[in-house]
C-alpha cells in the first residue's frame, strides 16, 4: 500500500539541503504520535523531475533566493493542482530576506496571490489542537532574519484545501535535530509537523 | 369485287378485332382467377405506406409480401401486423436486416450518463447516434459493443446496417452516501478526493492514531444501512471495525468496493471475490495515457471465490474482480496506488482516474429508481418484426403479368390503340 | 330628350362605369398579387426583401390594371364613339344615331326619318346592361378575391411587409423612424503605446482589440434616444459629424455591448486582446555551473527577449548571496538597460566583472534576465528568463557541526572494510564449506564490491566536474580512482571465487579510502546519507494525545463547461418561442465561453452567423454543444459482470 515517504525538495538555485537532520525528526514524530504507516528514511526530490510525483508531500526550505527554472514552475503548479502538497519554509525567517521575496515571487507567478490562512483554519486542529495558531519558533526572535514574531501562514488554495503552504517561521531550523533529543524537551516542536502530515494525508 | 388492298385490310380489321378479343378474354380470365384464388401483391420498403393505403382502402389482396431493406417504422409495422385481420395474410423477407438490440441504462454516478449495450453480429458497424449527431462509431468484436455516454439526450440510437434500434432512459436513480473506511494514506486521500469531486456525498472514518480522539472522521457515520449509503469503500484492512455492518449492508442490497490488501481481514474476506496476493511494485512507471494502470503497483487477487467473475487482468493476474453476496455487490480491486495515476499521469489523467474509480464505484452501488417519461423506442426492431409478423420468407410472386401496372401500362393502351385502329380503318374504307 | 342628350347621359353612364370597374379591377388585382404572396409564404417563407415588395407589387398591378381599363374605356370621351358603340349592338339604326349627335349637323339639317330612327335608339337600355355586365364582373372578381384573402389572413405578412417596406425607405409620412442601429460601424482606436494602426468594422458582430483600446461605435441618424450599455454602466450616444456615435474602452474581461434605439436592440461582443508580456531567453551562461575555485574575470552574458507588440527595455539581474547558517547575505544589483524602441525582439548583452562581485567560497550568483514592454495601459509587462545558478564551492572545513551529514568517504570506508572482513573469514573457513556455497558467497562478495565502487566512482565524477560539460582530475579524484582500479581488480577475482587473490587489491583500496578519510573532509552537495528511523522502537510512543477535528466535505469543482452547456440547452428551448432573445442568450454565453472555453466561444460565432442566415436551431448548435460535452466512449474497462474480462 502507499506508504507515507517524506520528501525534501531538491531545486537548482538554493540550498536545498540546509535541514538535513529534519526529515528524519518528523518521520520519528509521525511514528510517535500516529499509527501511519511511514518509512524509516526521507528521500530527495528534484522539483524539475517527474519522481516528484511519486510523493505528494515534499518539503522545501532554504537561505538563499530561489528562481524556479521552468521545469521546476511546470511541475510545481501541476503537482499542487493535482493535489500533492508542497510545504515551503523561510529558513531566515526574514521577510525582507532574498528567500522570501523571490519564493513569493514565484509563487505569484505560478499560482497568483498566496491567501491568508485563518488562525481557525483547520490545520490547526486536525489532529493535535494549537490555542494561538501557527505555532512559533524559537528562531524568530533570536536577533537573526527580520526577528519579528509571524502570525500567520499563507497558502495557496487548490478546491478549498491546501495545496502549497508558506511559512516564515523558520520550522526547519526549529526542527532540524536529531530526534533523539526529544526525550530532553517538555514540549515537544515537532507536533505542527504531525498536523502537516496528517492534513496532507486526509485532506 | 373487293381489290386486293382492300381485303388485306379487311383482314387487318379482324386481326384487331381477335388482338381485342383476346385481350378482353385474357383479362377476364385473370380477374376470375383473382376473385377465386386471391391477388397476391407485393411491395417493398420504398413504397410501403401507399401500398398498405391500397391494400387497406382500394384493394384486398389475399397475400402480400414485402421485401424489407430496413425494419419498417412502428406505425407501418403495426399496420402490417393488422392486415391479416382484415383477410390479408402478410409475408416479408429481408436479404440484409441484421438482427440487433439497445439497451440503455443511466449510470449510479452524480456525474450522470448512461451506458449503452448494443447487440449485434460479431464485426457488425455500430453508428451511435443523438438528437446531435453521431456520438461514436465501432466495429463490434463478440456479440455486441458497450459505450458509456456521459451526457445523455432524450433518445440514443444504434444503426447496425439498415436498423435502427432506439433506445432511451426509463429511469431515474436515486444515489444515497457512499462511506470510505481506510487508515490515513494517499489511497484513502485521493480515492475521497475523487469521489467528492464526482460528486459523491462522503462519510469517511480515516485511522490516524489509536490513541484518545486521533481518528479523523467526516460527516456521521450512523447504522449502515441502504436507506443512507449506497456503498461502502474498505481500503485497507482497519474498514474491518465494520466488518459485521458491512456484511449486512452487502447481504440486504448494498454495494462493497474493497482494496485486495483489506481482504486480509478476516471480517472481510468472506465478502471478497480473492484474497490478496503478493505484491508487485510498480517501479515507479509514469502512467501512460492508453495504459494507465499497467504502471500502477497492484496486490493481485489469489484464490477466486467459485462464484468470483473476472473483470481485469494484467498478464496472468487478477487485479478486479466482483462477486455478488446476498442481494448486494461486492468488486475487489487490486490497484493500490491509483493516486499515482491521478498526479503522475498525462493531462487528463485527474479526470480519467476520477471517472475509473465512479465506475467502480456504480458497478456496485445500491440505488432507488424512479420512472420518468421516455420517448418511444424501437429497442429490438428485427425481433419486434419478427414477433407480430412471423420470420421472413422468401418473396412470393405478385399474381400472373396482370398486375395493375401491367393493365394500365400495357394492356390498356394497346386495348386502346387496337380499337382505335379497327374503327377508323373501317369507317375509312367507308363501311359503318 | 333628343338623341344627342341621351347619348350625352349614356356617355355620362360610361364614364362612370369605366372609372368604377377601373376602381374594383384595381382592387382585385392587388388583392390577387396579395393572395400569391401570403400563398407563397406558406410554402416558402419570403425574404424579407420579397416581404417588402409585396404592397408596392399590389399598388403597381392595381394602377396596371386601373390602367388598362381606364385606357381601354377611354372612347367613352368621345360622343361620336358612345353613339358607335350604341350603334354596334343596335346595327338596325344604320348608323343613323351616329348622324344625329355629329356636330357638323344641325337637327334642322337632319330627315325627320333620321331623327325618328335615332330616337328609336335602345340606348339606355343598351348602357344599362352593358353598366351591369361590366360592374358585376368586377364585383364578382372583388368579392373572390375578397373572400380568398379572408380566408388565407394576410394580416401578418402585410403588416411584416410594411414595416420592412417602411424600414428600408423610412420615408413615409407617419411611419415610424427605422432603427439607427443598422447601419453600425466601430472604429477602434488601439492605445497609443501599441502603435497600431485604427480599424473599421462594419456591421460587427464582435470587437476584437487590445484592452484598453477606444472604440467608438457610429450609426446614422440623430442621437437622442440611442444608448450604449456594458452591464450597469449605460451612456448615450452623443451627436457625431454624421449620425450619432457612442464611445467606450476595451474592458479587461469578455463583455457585450448592448446598443438600444427605441425598440431596437443590438448586441456586439467585446473580445478584449491581452498584451503579453515579453519573453525573455537566457543564451549565455548556457547552464549552472559550480566554480571549484573562485572565478575571476569578467563573464559574458546575453540574453534575447520577444514582444507580441514591441519591446521597451531589458537589463540583467544579479543576486550574490554569501554567508551560512543563521547568517546570509545578498546583493542585488543590475547591468544597465539596453533600449528596444519597440521593436519585436531584441537582444541584451552585459559584461559581470566576477572580480567586484566579492565572491567567496560557498557564494552563490544568480543571473537573470529581465525585459519590459511599452504597455501602459495593464501593465508595463515584465518578461523574465530562466535562471542561471552559479556556485563556487565551499572550503572542505567550512561545514558546521550541527549540519554537517555523515561524511561518504566514511561510509564507503565502513562498508569496504566490512567486506575485508568478510571475505578474510570466507578464505579461512573455506574448507569448511561446500564449493557451490563458497563460490555463491564469493559472488555476493564480489557485488558489494561493485557497489562500492560505484560510489566512489560517483564522487570522482563530482570532483572532476567543471560545471561546463568537461571535466579535470584533482589530486583527490585522482586517488580514488586509483580506489576504483583496485576494486575492479578484486570484484574480478571474487567473481570467479579467488576472493584470496582478491584481498590484497581489497587492502590496497582500503588504505586509500582511509587516507582520504584522514586527510579529506568533503562537503558534496546532493549526497546526504539518510538517517533510518528507527519505526518500531518509537511507534506510539508520544505522550501527548491528539483531538482530530472532523473532516469537511470537498464542494464538487465547478464545471465550467457544464455550465456552459446548459445555458446553450435553456436557449436552444427559448428559441422555439423567441429567437431573437435566444440569440441574444447566445451571445452572452459566447462571452463567457471566450475566458472559459475560447475554441467553444469560436464555434459558438460559427453558429450564430448560422442562425441568422436562418438554419436551424439543432443543426446550428450540434457542434458546439458536442464540444462542450465529454465524449462518449466504447468501453474497454470491466464489463458487466461477464465471464472471461479484458486484459489490461
Amino acid at each position: 500500500m502507499s506508504q507515507f515517504v517524506f520528501a525534501t525538495a531538491e531545486y537548482v538555485s538554493g540550498d536545498w539541503e540546509s535541514a538535513p537532520a529534519l526529515p528524519e525528526n518528523l518521520i520519528d514524530s509521525v511514528a510517535r504520535y500516529t499509527s501511519i504507516d511511514v518509512a524509516p528514511v526521507g528521500v530527495n526530490v528534484k522539483l524539475s523531475s517527474p519522481e516528484l510525483f511519486d510523493y505528494p508531500f515534499v518539503w522545501m526550505t532554504g537561505h538563499l533566493p530561489v528562481r524556479l527554472t521552468d521545469a521546476e514552475r511546470r511541475n510545481v503548479k501541476r503537482y499542487v493542482e493535482r493535489g500533492g502538497f508542497l510545504m515551503i519554509d523561510d529558513h531566515n525567517h526574514d521577510i525582507t530576506g532574498q528567500f522570501h521575496k523571490t519564493v513569493t515571487e514565484e509563487i505569484e507567478r505560478t499560482f497568483g496571490k498566496m491567501t491568508r490562512l485563518a488562525n481557525t483554519h483547520e490545520l490547526y486542529r486536525c489532529f493535535f489542537v494549537f490555542e494561538n495558531p501557527p505555532p512559533n519558533t524559537h528562531h524568530e526572535l533570536n536577533g537573526y532574519g527580520d526577528d519579528l514574531l509571524h502570525r500567520y501562514l499563507d497558502a495557496v488554495l487548490v478546491n478549498g484545501r491546501i495545496g502549497l503552504l508558506y511559512s516564515n517561521k523558520d520550522y526547519s531550523s526549529e526542527w532540524n535535530f536529531h530526534a533523539e533529543t526529544k526525550k530532553f524537551m517538555t514540549q515537544d516542536p515537532t507536533k505542527f509537523g504531525v498536523n502537516l502530515i496528517v492534513y496532507a494525508l486526509t485532506r | 369485287m373487293r381489290s386486293r388492298g382492300s381485303a388485306a385490310r379487311a383482314g387487318t380489321e379482324w386481326g384487331l378485332r381477335l388482338l381485342i378479343l383476346a385481350l378482353l378474354a385474357g383479362y377476364l380470365v385473370h380477374a376470375l382467377r383473382v376473385r377465386y384464388r386471391g391477388a397476391t401483391e407485393a411491395s417493398d420498403s420504398q413504397g410501403l405506406t401507399v401500398a398498405l393505403a391500397r391494400w387497406s382502402v382500394v384493394a384486398a389482396p389475399a397475400r402480400v409480401h414485402v421485401a424489407l431493406g430496413h425494419p419498417p417504422p412502428v406505425l407501418q409495422r403495426d399496420w402490417l401486423a393488422a392486415l391479416p385481420g382484415a383477410g390479408t395474410m402478410v409475408a416479408w423477407g429481408s436479404a440484409s436486416l441484421l438482427p440487433s438490440a439497445i439497451a440503455v441504462d443511466p449510470v449510479a454516478d452524480p456525474a450522470g450518463g448512461v451506458d449503452v449495450a448494443v447487440a449485434t453480429p460479431a464485426a457488425a458497424t455500430v453508428e451511435l447516434r443523438d438528437t446531435l449527431g453521431t456520438l461514436d462509431s465501432v466495429r463490434a468484436v463478440a456479440a455486441g459493443v458497450r459505450f458509456t455516454v456521459p451526457k445523455l439526450r432524450p433518445a440514443l440510437e444504434a444503426e447496425v446496417g439498415s436498423v435502427v434500434a432506439r433506445g432511451a432512459v426509463h429511469d431515474s436513480l436515486e444515489l444515497h452516501r457512499l462511506l470510505v473506511l481506510g487508515t490515513a494514506q494517499w489511497e484513502t486521500k485521493f480515492a475521497i478526493a475523487a469521489l467528492e469531486e464526482r460528486g459523491w456525498q462522503v462519510d469517511a472514518h480515516i485511522a490516524v492514531s489509536p490513541r484518545h480522539r486521533g481518528d479523523v472522521q467526516q460527516g456521521e457515520i450512523g447504522d449502515v444501512d441502504t436507506s443512507r449509503y449506497s456503498a461502502v469503500v474498505a481500503i485497507d484492512t482497519t474498514a474491518a471495525r465494520y466488518g459485521d455492518r458491512i456484511a449486512r449492508f452487502v447481504r440486504a442490497g448494498g454495494g462493497l468496493l474493497i482494496w485486495s490488501p483489506a481482504a486480509k481481514a478476516p471480517a472481510l474476506a468472506t465478502l471478497a471475490p480473492g484474497a490478496p496476493g503478493i505484491p508487485i511494485a510498480d517501479e515507479h512507471q509514469v502512467p501512460t495515457d492508453t495504459a494507465p494502470r499497467s504502471a500502477l503497483e497492484i496486490v493481485p487477487l489469489v484464490g477466486l471465490r467459485p462464484d468470483a467473475i473476472v473483470l481485469e487482468r494484467r498478464g496472468d493476474v487478477v487485479t478486479l474482480a466482483a462477486r455478488r453476496v446476498g442481494s448486494g455487490r461486492v468488486v475487489e480491486t487490486g490497484y493500490t496506488n491509483a493516486w499515482r495515476w491521478r498526479l503522475a499521469g498525462g493531462d487528463a489523467a485527474p479526470d480519467e482516474e476520477r471517472t475509473w474509480l465512479a465506475r467502480l464505484v456504480a458497478s456496485v452501488a445500491y440505488t432507488g429508481r424512479r420512472q420518468v417519461a421516455a420517448p418511444p423506442t424501437d429497442v429490438a426492431p428485427v425481433a419486434t418484426l419478427i414477433d407480430r409478423l412471423g420470420p421472413g420468407t422468401p418473396k412470393l410472386d405478385a399474381t400472373g403479368f396482370m398486375t395493375l401496372a401491367v393493365v394500365l401500362r400495357w394492356v390498356f393502351p394497346v386495348l386502346v390503340a387496337a380499337l382505335l385502329l379497327e374503327w377508323s380503318s373501317r369507317r375509312l374504307r367507308g363501311v359503318k | 330628350m333628343t338623341p344627342l342628350d341621351r347619348v350625352r347621359r349614356a356617355q355620362r353612364w360610361l364614364a362612370a362605369t369605366v372609372l368604377v370597374t377601373a376602381l374594383l379591377w384595381a382592387l382585385s388585382l392587388a388583392m390577387a398579387v396579395v393572395i400569391v404572396a401570403v400563398a407563397t409564404n406558406f410554402i416558402v417563407p419570403l425574404a424579407p426583401l420579397l416581404r417588402a415588395a409585396v404592397v408596392p407589387a399590389a399598388l403597381g398591378a392595381a394602377i396596371l390594371g386601373a390602367g388598362v381599363i381606364l385606357w381601354r374605356g377611354r372612347r367613352a370621351r368621345s360622343l361620336g364613339h358612345v353613339a358607335l358603340w350604341v350603334e354596334e349592338r343596335q346595327p338596325e339604326l344604320r348608323y343613323a344615331l351616329v348622324a344625329a349627335v355629329d356636330p357638323r349637323f344641325s337637327v334642322a339639317e337632319l330627315s325627320s326619318e333620321l331623327v325618328e330612327s335615332a330616337s328609336g335608339a335602345d340606348v339606355e337600355g343598351i348602357v344599362r346592361r352593358s353598366v351591369r355586365r361590366a360592374v358585376g364582373r368586377a364585383l364578382v372578381s372583388c368579392a373572390i378575391a375578397g373572400a380568398v384573402l379572408a380566408l388565407l389572413g394576410p394580416r401578418d405578412l402585410l403588416r411584416a411587409a410594411a414595416t420592412e417596406f417602411a424600414r428600408r425607405t423610412g420615408s413615409r409620412a407617419g411611419a415610424p423612424m427605422a432603427s439607427r442601429l443598422t447601419p453600425l460601424r466601430a472604429e477602434v482606436l488601439p492605445p497609443r503605446y501599441s502603435r497600431l494602426p485604427d480599424q473599421t468594422l462594419v456591421e460587427p458582430t464582435t470587437v476584437a482589440a487590445l484592452i484598453g483600446s477606444g472604440v467608438a461605435f457610429k450609426g446614422n441618424g440623430p442621437a437622442s434616444g440611442v444608448t450604449l450599455a456594458v452591464g450597469t454602466d449605460v451612456r448615450p450616444a452623443a451627436d457625431g459629424t454624421v449620425g450619432w456615435s457612442g464611445t467606450l474602452v476595451m474592458p479587461k474581461d469578455p463583455a457585450v455591448v448592448t446598443l438600444r434605439d427605441r425598440q431596437y436592440q443590438r448586441l456586439v461582443v467585446l473580445a478584449p486582446r491581452v498584451d503579453s508580456a515579453p519573453n525573455v531567453m537566457l543564451r549565455l551562461p548556457v547552464h549552472d555551473t559550480t566554480y571549484q575555485t573562485v572565478p575571476r574575470g569578467l563573464l559574458t552574458v546575453e540574453a534575447g527577449a520577444t514582444d507580441d507588440i514591441g519591446l521597451a527595455y531589458g537589463y540583467f539581474e544579479y543576486l550574490v548571496s554569501t554567508g551560512s547558517e543563521e547568517s546570509f547575505q545578498t546583493a542585488a544589483s543590475e547591468s544597465p538597460r539596453e533600449e528596444f524602441n519597440n521593436a519585436r525582439s531584441g537582444m541584451v548583452h552585459a559584461t559581470i566583472n566576477l572580480d567586484t562581485m566579492k565572491l567567496v567560497p560557498g557564494s552563490v550568483l544568480h543571473i537573470r534576465a529581465v525585459a519590459f514592454d511599452y504597455n501602459d495601459v495593464t501593465g508595463p509587462g515584465k518578461g523574465v528568463s530562466e535562471t542561471r545558478t552559479l556556485r563556487i564551492a565551499e572550503k572542505p572545513d567550512s561545514t558546521s557541526i550541527t549540519a554537517a551529514p555523515p561524511l561518504p568517504i566514511d561510509s564507503m570506508w565502513i562498508s569496504q572494510r566490512l567486506l575485508n572482513m568478510k571475505t578474510d573469514t570466507l578464505i579461512r573457513t573455506e574448507r569448511k564449506l561446500a564449493h557451490e556455497e563458497f563460490a555463491h558467497r564469493s559472488s555476493g562478495y564480489s557485488n558489494a564490491q561493485e557497489d562500492i565502487r560505484r560510489r566512489v566512482l560517483a564522487v570522482v565524477a563530482l570532483l572532476e566536474d567543471n560545471g561546463v560539460g568537461g571535466s579535470f582530475f584533482t589530486d583527490e579524484s585522482k586517488l580514488l580512482r586509483q580506489a576504483a582500479d583496485l576494486m575492479w581488480s578484486a570484484r574480478e577475482e571474487l567473481g570467479v571465487a579467488q576472493p584470496d587473490s582478491a584481498m590484497p587489491y581489497m587492502k590496497q583500496a582500503l588504505k586509500i579510502l582511509d587516507d582520504a578519510r584522514m586527510a579529506y573532509r568533503y562537503y558534496l552537495r546532493g549526497i546526504l546519507r539518510p538517517v533510518v528511523v528507527n519505526i518500531e522502537r518509537v511507534r506510539l510512543q508520544g505522550k501527548d494525545s491528539a483531538a482530530a477535528s472532523p473532516l469537511l466535505p470537498r464542494a464538487v469543482p465547478p464545471d465550467v463547461r457544464a455550465a456552459l452547456a446548459a445555458r446553450i440547452d435553456a436557449a436552444v428551448r427559448l428559441y422555439r418561442m423567441a429567437p431573437e432573445a435566444a440569440m441574444d442568450t447566445l451571445t452572452y454565453v459566447r462571452v463567457a465561453a471566450l475566458t472559459a472555453a475560447p475554441v467553444v466561444a469560436g464555434a459558438l460565432d460559427t453558429a450564430l452567423v448560422a442562425l441568422r442566415r436562418g438554419i436551424a436551431v439543432d443543426s446550428a448548435l450540434a457542434r458546439t454543444r458536442r464540444l462542450l460535452e465529454p465524449r462518449a466512449r466504447v468501453i474497454a474497462g470491466p464489463p458487466d459482470w461477464q465471464a472471461g474480462g479484458a486484459k489490461r
